[in-house]
């Protein structure tokens, strides 16, 4: 079979397309080694084959394993011969005052970090952009980014480290420059949520306020100039040249944290947390892992998930049709 | 531009305070561990150690160094970096490849194929009892296989791809360039600065695994670095009766704390130390991050 090694596009794509048996052809064209090598679909489709299996293993099975939700799963028995029980799992937790009492921490910690974990970067940005020595900025930003590249768990011994009751850093100095007796942060519900939002900012501010640095610097410098002439000092022209720019990227960041509002970030809570606070520190993630891992509880848990899912989905459904409407625009 | 009035003044002067002061407040929690890691036993467990260590004792380094268990643990993560690293960037890239491919027939198909598991999925108990089911417990493929396909990344990548002059790619082949030869020779150095920044983005990510460690790991010798550090900061000790002996029999003390902190140190150093190195990498990777939206 003679290949051209040139030819017109359409007449390229139809011959692939109406070659029956690509297969045999690639086969016999790499044992006689052809200097020049037929594009075909399969050999695109042996580079995509590992990425397609992988997914439908470890993505679209358990989206079927969803289905235990509806069951009384048995480990021993499987998805496929457990007993169906309906949407008993579902009104069990409904009506379960635990949960409520998860649905409620998850609400209010999400409340906390979208009202201050959110706006931290902004104004970390704006801030920063009023800073006028490059070296300075430039160290400050390195510095910045550094806690974003570690993990919660080297984070969490960190705060426990600062905060202990026994020779802590903040304690040492509550003492010595206050003369306060020593607190036990990390064990005392009152504190749970300031430290899980204070450490999220600490962790993230740089890192998510480079986002809002490009978008500065990509202003139009000559608005700038024209609000001068009005006689706009720094802070108007802040209020009204540089505001105004960021708020397209607000919208669209604040519409992928909408959807995320009944999943907080498991790692966190999880490190953070210890038994003397679960009463404020349980979330939906953090529970489904307890009550589903090491309780066992397969079926209820992953009811859980499910509506865990499907709320958030949800959010983002409705975040995105108000953007729309408001902003004039949205993620799709 | 400088503001010679007195409001921009105490605004300068109250802005550059507030920004020292975050510097420190990240600066000085590292130094404090450090001092602590390196300081005598008596001196932990007496007072308070500021970011200058008292009475200079290596106990903790020397017997986390000699630990057959923490060396398992950090080797077991430097090999779960490479591996997880450099296949999930190939992989991205040979997805992209054949997805920017004008001849893919199939392509929107296997784009929805793509996306919906982004927007959907099955969660942690499905997923786990999956892991469970074929085996993969206690085996390093739980904690290769299911997190080696990045969805985000082949989407970047194929964007990346799609803007490519598309003449570059015709010449080539006409002048006979073959698949693997196109997406080596061709592709790969012209998206070479964004795989950079994937590389370092996924190298950390996986540096810092651990999660996967908890759900399907029960065997000690297969833990990850971070995950030896979390047993390590719970339990305050390393269990590991040789070199407790030598460090005995050395007359050296070595606190709890010194040995957390020590812990610490050890499993944020590589990440600390190639950090300058790969800081353009890893702006540049954000941009790309902020461009897709």
């Amino acid at each position: 079979m003679p290949i051209p090694s040139a030819r017109a596009e359409a007449g390229m794509s139809a011959e692939t397309r109406t070659d029956a048996h690509p297969a045999a052809n690639v086969k016999a064209k790499r044992s006689t080694r052809r200097p020049v090598p037929k594009r075909t679909l399969v050999s695109l489709y042996v580079l995509l084959a590992p990425t397609l299996i992988l997914l439908f293993i470890f993505n679209y099975v358990p989206m079927y394993g969803i289905l235990i939700a509806f069951q009384d799963f048995s480990v021993y028995r499987g998805a496929l011969h457990s007993p169906w029980a309906g949407f008993k799992h579902f009104g069990y937790f409904l009506t379960d005052d635990t949960f409520w009492h998860v649905m409620r921490n998850t609400f209010l910690l999400n409340l906390y970090d979208l009202l201050f974990g959110f706006t931290a970067p902004v104004l970390f940005a704006l801030l920063a952009n009023e800073i006028r020595r490059p070296g300075f900025k430039r160290t400050m930003q390195t510095i910045s980014y550094l806690p974003h590249f570690l993990s919660w768990i080297v984070v969490s011994g960190i705060i426990y480290r600062l905060l202990s009751p026994e020779n802590g850093l903040v304690n040492g100095i509550l003492e010595s420059v206050f003369g306060m007796g020593p607190i036990d942060f990390m064990t005392s519900e009152a504190y749970f949520r300031t430290i899980a939002v204070a450490a999220d900012i600490w962790k993230s501010v740089g890192w998510s306020a480079i986002l809002y640095f490009a978008t500065i610097a990509g202003i139009d410098s000559t608005l700038y100039e024209a609000a001068m002439i009005d006689g706009a000092n720094r802070f108007r022209q802040t209020i009204h040249v540089t505001l105004p720019a960021l708020v397209p990227l607000l919208v669209l960041l604040l519409l992928l944290r909408l959807s995320s509002m009944f999943g907080i970030d498991f790692e966190r809570v999880f490190l953070l947390q210890n038994p003397l606070v679960y009463d404020v520190s349980d979330v939906i993630s953090t529970y489904v892992y307890r009550m589903g891992l090491e309780k066992a509880q397969y079926s209820l848990t992953t009811a859980i998930g499910l509506l865990q899912g499907l709320l958030g989905f949800g959010l983002l459904l409705g975040a995105n049709r108000l953007a729309k409407r408001w902003a004039g625009m949205g993620l799709y | 531009m400088h503001y010679r009035t007195a409001s921009g003044t105490a605004f300068q002067i109250v802005n550059y305070t507030l920004f020292t002061l975050f510097c420190a407040s990240i600066l000085v929690p590292f130094l404090n561990a450090i001092a602590i890691s390196l300081s005598s036993y008596q001196a932990v467990a007496m007072g308070r150690i500021g970011i200058w260590p008292e009475g200079w004792n290596f106990g903790a380094y020397y017997e986390l160094t000699h630990s057959l268990q923490f060396f398992r643990s950090f080797m077991n993560t430097a090999m779960l970096t490479l591996v997880n690293t450099t296949l999930v960037i190939l992989l991205a890239l040979a997805a992209a490849y054949a997805l920017s491919h004008k001849h893919l027939i199939g392509k929107r198909i296997v784009f929805s194929y793509l996306l919906i598991p982004m927007f959907f999925n099955g969660g942690l108990i499905p997923t786990y009892l999956l892991v469970n089911r074929i085996g993969l417990n206690d085996s390093y493929l739980a904690l290769i296989l299911p997190s080696i396909c990045s969805i985000f990344y082949i989407i970047v990548f194929k964007n990346a791809i799609d803007q490519l002059p598309k003449e570059l790619q015709e010449s080539a082949e006409i002048d006979g360039c073959g698949e693997g030869r196109m997406m080596v020779r061709i592709i790969l150095p012209l998206v070479l600065p964004m795989a950079m920044a994937f590389t370092v983005f996924s190298a950390v990510a996986y540096w810092n695994e651990w999660f996967g460690v908890l759900l399907y790991i029960r065997d000690k010798s297969m833990w990850t670095l971070q995950y030896q550090l979390r047993d390590i900061l719970i339990s305050s000790e390393l269990v590991d009766s040789k070199t407790r002996n030598l460090l005995a029999d050395r007359a050296v003390k070595v606190h709890p704390e010194n040995l957390k902190m020590a812990a610490l140190m050890i499993t944020i150093l590589p990440i600390v130390v190639i950090y300058p190195f790969v800081q353009t990498y890893f702006i540049h990777g954000q941009f790309v991050g902020a461009v897709k939206g």
